[in-house]
């Protein structure tokens, strides 16, 4: 079947049922389900998600929303993808028992992408809590092979909540770590750590974030700050991932000092930070 | 699979002709651009569009859906980009398809609906207008046009005077008797009656005690909702001669042939779009094979075939 056309701005989608290749833990609540697909992983961006089934069957009747983890390759050609989970409702619970073999449903790439830094010059400035880091190793990925500075800065309540950290070493990317518990790096919000670099930072900077939205927003506080560009992925429920069911809308600046909703998953998940409204406009 | 003549899937719906009974719910497809990519809607009966008001509406504020068992709320607010935007942005490209488009309006008075139909009357590529029905009437304290046998009448006698296009009404399941609601809609000069829209219902987060929707409660829709809808098309197959179409959790081709059966000429698909966006393209060819094995030519020879105890 050849790709389903998109409209000319938008990278083409497949709506796929897939065979599960491998499921891996990473600690008791994470894990990653990984997928052949030549296809989707060729079509894959940073920052880009995927409906997936979790079940065959109505119960739970709603596709998740899973940002694009890996791109794996072969030969170096794109030959799969996988997705970072955790387990937090009834979805993912039963994502959990995905076996290897095991078919799901799978619709995507969907969305848009992370950009990079408009200079080259930037550095890019990753930072996440908990599994909102799942979109930032194939970001840094590419940002690396684009010869872009990067630097990582990763958030949890423990040691556990702490994902991606082999990932950024294995790329040579320096990450910062913060707890909330202190079980490992800084003691404290992982915001403290990022304000605390950026002040000392005599280069330019590009930050990006995904993670709970008091993060984001602490993230977003802080470069606005300093006049930094800030990307900020979004998530939300929704139901069919593609623009239909519109309940994934966020506020957002309109036109002529008004706003307007957004939807995250068609004009994001991915947003300029200075295009949110953190604050609902009606409060 | 026995070899047969090739069924004719096409349907009629007062005067207007489907190529096949399959149509995509309003409120499930927006206005046909984003489930174009996915499914081809040259293969469908029909395609209604996302909920059309005179202006454009921003709708609720989030949250919005909360998954149910069997199914799931919604409280979108029935956000749209008005009839104006859709005339002139969205139409365009629907127009490019062979199917049917049918414009599902709504307003919050008597006129509202009136001037959407007006406006919509002599668009070239709305092939019907379908009544919305879920919102309270502003001018009557708030009394649900819906639910209301002397509103539904009455909006339906002034869009009816607005356009000569053939003219669905929506009904909604809140009622105590639906075919009231059904025969109202008839003596207004509705063409058909589409049936049933979703059903209120709503959801509590335990741990913070509070509703998972926003606006409190919202309208019911999935899976779950089939036994309901196929109970109420009975009724409404009772109460008037007008051509039906059959919405409610259709899930597969199984559901499909219950609406049709009890009297339906045609079908919305509608929530499955969301977590089964091909569904309404397979269940075409499904639809195709199923009438071959069994030996039916034109589907007239099925659409109100129900046996009903002691009738033999």
């Amino acid at each position: 079947m050849p790709a389903l056309k998109g409209r000319a701005s938008l990278a083409p989608m497949f709506e796929r049922r897939l065979t599960l290749d491998e499921i891996r833990f990473l600690n008791a609540r994470c894990f990653v389900l990984a997928f052949r697909s030549p296809e989707i992983a060729g079509a894959a961006r940073p920052g880009q998600f995927l409906m997936l089934a979790a079940s065959a069957g109505i119960e739970p009747l709603l596709r998740r929303p899973m940002a694009v983890y890996e791109v794996l390759t072969s030969a170096g050609e794109p030959e799969g993808f996988s997705v970072l989970v955790e387990r937090t409702g009834r979805g993912t619970t039963l994502m959990s028992g995905l076996l290897a073999g095991d078919e799901v449903d799978v619709l995507g790439p969907l969305g848009n992408a992370f950009a990079p830094p408009a200079d080259a010059a930037s550095e890019a400035v990753l930072v996440m809590g908990g599994v909102g880091a799942a979109p930032f190793p194939l970001f840094a990925k590419a940002l690396v092979r684009a010869g872009h500075a990067t630097r990582a800065f990763i958030g949890g309540r423990t040691r556990e909540h702490l994902l991606c950290t082999a990932d950024f070493e294995a790329l040579g990317v320096p990450a910062t770590l913060a707890t909330e518990d202190g079980s490992v790096g800084h003691h404290g919000l992982v915001t403290e750590p990022l304000a605390e670099y950026l002040d000392g930072c005599d280069r330019r900077v590009a930050v990006y974030s995904c993670g709970p939205t008091p993060m984001m927003r602490a993230v977003d506080g802080i470069a606005a700050a300093r006049d930094l560009p800030h990307q900020v992925s979004l998530e939300a429920p929704m139901a069919c991932g593609i623009g239909v069911c519109l309940s994934c809308v966020v506020p957002t600046v309109g036109e002529a000092g008004g706003w307007r909703y957004r939807r995250i998953c068609r004009e994001g998940p991915v947003f300029d930070a200075r295009e949110l409204l953190w604050e609902h406009p009606d409060d | 699979m026995t070899e047969g003549k090739a069924t004719d899937l096409g349907v009629e719906v007062g005067e207007l002709r489907l190529k096949n009974p399959i149509m995509l719910a309003s409120g499930t497809v927006g206005y046909g651009e984003e489930i174009g990519d996915l499914v081809d809607l040259n293969r469908l009966g029909g395609i209604v569009v996302k909920g059309l008001s005179l202006k454009p509406t921003r709708g609720n504020r989030p949250q919005r859906i909360a998954e149910t068992p069997g199914g799931m709320l919604n409280s979108i607010g029935l956000q749209n980009v008005g009839v104006e935007a859709f005339v002139r942005d969205k139409l365009p490209n629907l127009r490019r398809y062979d199917t049917r488009v049918i414009a599902n309006i709504w307003g919050r008075t008597v006129e509202d609906y009136a001037a959407v139909a007006a406006r919509l009357d002599q668009v070239e590529g709305v092939h019907a207008l379908e009544l919305n029905l879920s919102c309270p009437n502003i001018k009557e304290g708030g009394i649900s046009f819906g639910t209301d046998p002397k509103q539904l009448h009455a909006v339906t006698v002034a869009a009816r005077a607005a356009t000569g296009k053939p003219l669905w009404v929506k009904l909604a399941p809140g009622v105590t008797d639906i075919g009231v609601l059904a025969r109202a809609a008839e003596e207004a000069g509705a063409d058909a009656l589409s049936a049933i829209n979703t059903i209120r219902g709503m959801m509590v987060d335990v741990e913070r005690r509070t509703p998972r929707l926003s606006t409190i409660f919202g309208g019911y829709s999935g899976p779950g909702l089939l036994p309901i809808a196929l109970y109420l098309l009975f009724e409404i197959r009772k109460a008037t001669p007008l051509p039906l179409i059959g919405i409610g959790g259709i899930n597969e081709l199984d559901h499909v042939l219950q609406f049709l059966i009890i009297g339906a000429c045609a079908v919305q698909i509608g929530t499955a779009n969301f977590y089964d966006p091909t569904l309404s393209s397979r269940v075409v060819d499904e639809l195709a094979e199923w009438c071959q094995e069994h030996e039916i030519t034109s589907l007239e020879h099925l659409v109100g075939t129900l046996r009903l105890p002691g009738q033999g």
